[in-house]
């Protein structure tokens, strides 16, 4: 599992695929590439820690190495792993600021009109370029005065047990503090076709920007208290859903393969909305049923972790369900923005250099929405192009006619009990 | 999830067959396990574009993702699991095998058998260990003509009967 631990770096066959693969050696030539930053690397710093060349932090961790490594090797877990023990220096305070996403959206969602005032300001961003060396061309994203947690035990939770499925939604930090509207849309969804949805007992970040910014420990924390809901959750039979590509990747494969936290007994049951719902129209225990006058050319945009975990096509083929829809499929490539590495001033301009594949073809494609499961590609893109991008199943939310979904969905569970 | 077609190999045999399926109307998956690894004699776009061309048809190309199971029936092949997609079925009337030989996994040399590591159909090879090599390092080398045992239609065999609704294409198949 540990991708040490199974030695499976030396299975490097020395064939430089990856490197071809590496959207950031594209355009950095400062960084040494996955297959000297990877297996090659490994092997001197496993003699001496001192090896450690402070270049990986160019790393987006995208994993694009990782899908194209015939001999399956970690690259990316390995360089992840490096970063984590052997960079010699201990976070900033900007790191530290933007690793703790829940922490920082707590405080920013309390005084959320100020804060969404203050990043805007032109001062207030340049004091952050100058103090912190977060870059001032990067737009914010607002922080909601109403978390979705709140939202959801006012207008929510209630009603949910009266459904005869239940399901646990994961909702991670960017919806429960930047974007409730999304978790607001699943829900709608969800009990539209007969699912009752559940918060986690306790809820904590999945620890990927934790990750990325050198705080293994606060991780290591985040990984046992969320492991320990999701397990209750599925001992009461409901599996966790999440909306968000990186949290999923990060709590079925980082948690084994960086932190070394065992979940094989609960990895089966951590899944994407998109995928259960697809799985469920496809086995026909749900139905849906859209508007007929929903008409949107949509381009989709492949997050990098959705396609580490192999997903896309879930998402993908549930938005082509939508008869209104003219999809576009766009070529997968990373947008550049890698969670927080985009914010940061030293990095800032690399981010735009990696993206520009992507949002050239976006401009070509001329769609009337972008529509991508990661909400950090959603912050870049929409900054980057000007193209708006929703969540596929905030799509679905508009596309279907919810009561006719929920009447055919009730027809369907009496006739067939 | 349902196609007309499932293609195990995403390289220089598989590939193209889905991309000529898929041209014809079929709805084709191709399960991938990693980059092509002959780079060293092949640019590596060419496989990029190679993948392109067949997503630009609507073809579903599953990057980094292997097959683990196969569900048989009858001498059919009904369905594959892959590592990535746990226990969701990928169901197909038409398989293609197109994992190459032993340098991308296709083929897999123990000590005493060789093994098709996928389904593990029948593999046509000959002696022991020592007879598998000649130690002329230029001369023909005895296993690279090992490979599954095919019919005269294409059709690998399991314990020893044909699987009617899959194909062998490329360099795992036999050529003893």
């Amino acid at each position: 599992m540990n991708p040490r631990g199974d030695q499976t770096f030396e299975r490097c066959m020395k064939c430089t695929i990856c490197n071809d693969y590496c959207p950031m050696l594209a355009v950095n030539p400062l960084f040494p590439g996955p297959k000297s930053a990877g297996p090659d690397g490994e092997r001197y710093r496993l003699k001496d820690g001192r090896f450690f060349d402070n270049n990986l932090k160019y790393c987006l961790n995208c994993k694009r190495c990782e899908l194209a490594c015939p001999s399956g090797v970690h690259i990316a877990d390995l360089v992840q792993l490096a970063r984590l023990e052997k960079a010699p220096t201990y976070p900033s305070l900007r790191n530290a600021m933007l690793g703790s996403t829940d922490l920082v959206g707590r405080l920013a969602t309390t005084f959320a009109p100020l804060a969404n005032g203050a990043l805007k300001s032109e001062f207030v961003q340049d004091a952050l370029d100058h103090s912190l060396g977060v870059d001032a061309h990067r737009t914010f994203p607002d922080y909601a005065e109403q978390t979705f947690v709140r939202w959801y035990k006012k207008e929510a939770a209630d009603r949910q047990k009266s459904y005869p499925q239940q399901v646990s939604y994961f909702h991670g930090c960017y919806v429960n503090y930047n974007f409730p509207e999304l978790g607001r849309d699943l829900v709608r969804v969800l009990n539209a076709v007969g699912v009752g949805v559940r918060l986690l007992e306790r809820e904590r970040c999945c620890g990927v920007a934790l990750l990325a910014n050198g705080m293994k420990k606060s991780a290591l924390r985040h990984a046992s208290a969320n492991l320990k809901s999701i397990r209750a959750s599925l001992a009461e039979d409901r599996p966790v859903l999440l909306t968000g590509s990186t949290c999923t990747l990060t709590l079925r494969d980082e948690y084994p393969n960086v932190l070394g936290v065992d979940n094989s007994d609960v990895k089966e049951g951590i899944t994407l909305a998109t995928r259960w719902l697809y799985e469920a129209v496809d086995a026909g225990r749900i139905k849906l049923v859209f508007r007929p006058d929903f008409a949107r050319r949509i381009a989709y945009h492949a997050p990098c972790h959705l396609e580490k975990l192999g997903w896309t096509l879930y998402s993908t083929e549930l938005l082509k369900m939508i008869p209104g829809v003219d999809f576009v499929m766009l070529d997968s490539a990373c947008c550049g923005m890698a969670g927080t590495f985009g914010f940061k001033k030293e990095y800032y301009h690399y981010a735009q250099e990696v993206g520009e594949k992507l949002f050239k073809s976006i401009r070509e494609a001329k769609p009337d929405i972008v529509a991508t499961d990661c909400e950090t590609c959603k912050w870049q893109i929409e900054m980057s192009t000007g193209f708006e991008v929703a969540h596929p199943i905030s799509l679905l939310a508009d596309a279907l006619d919810l009561p006719a979904t929920k009447e055919a969905n009730e027809k369907g569970s009496t006739a067939s009990s | 999830m349902k196609f007309d077609a499932i293609i195990i190999g995403g390289g220089h045999s598989g590939l193209p067959r889905a991309t000529e399926l898929q041209r014809s109307g079929r709805r084709c998956l191709v399960v991938c396990a990693g980059e092509s690894p002959r780079r060293f004699v092949e640019p590596v776009w060419s496989q990029k574009e190679a993948r392109r061309a067949f997503e630009a048809l609507g073809g579903t190309f599953l990057m980094g993702d292997s097959v683990v199971r196969g569900l048989f029936t009858d001498h059919r092949l009904m369905a594959v699991q892959t590592a990535n997609h746990g226990r969701t079925r990928f169901e197909a009337p038409l398989f293609y095998l197109a994992t190459g030989s032993f340098f991308s996994g296709g083929l897999v040399a123990t000590h005493d058998a060789i093994l098709e590591p996928v389904f593990g159909l029948d593999v046509d090879y000959v002696g022991g260990h020592a007879d598998w090599v000649s130690p002329d390092f230029y001369a023909d080398q005895p296993f690279m003509r090992f490979g599954v045992r095919v019919d005269e239609a294409g059709h690998p065999f399991l314990n020893g009967q044909p699987i009617e609704n899959l194909y062998a294409i490329g360099s795992v198949v036999s050529r003893l």
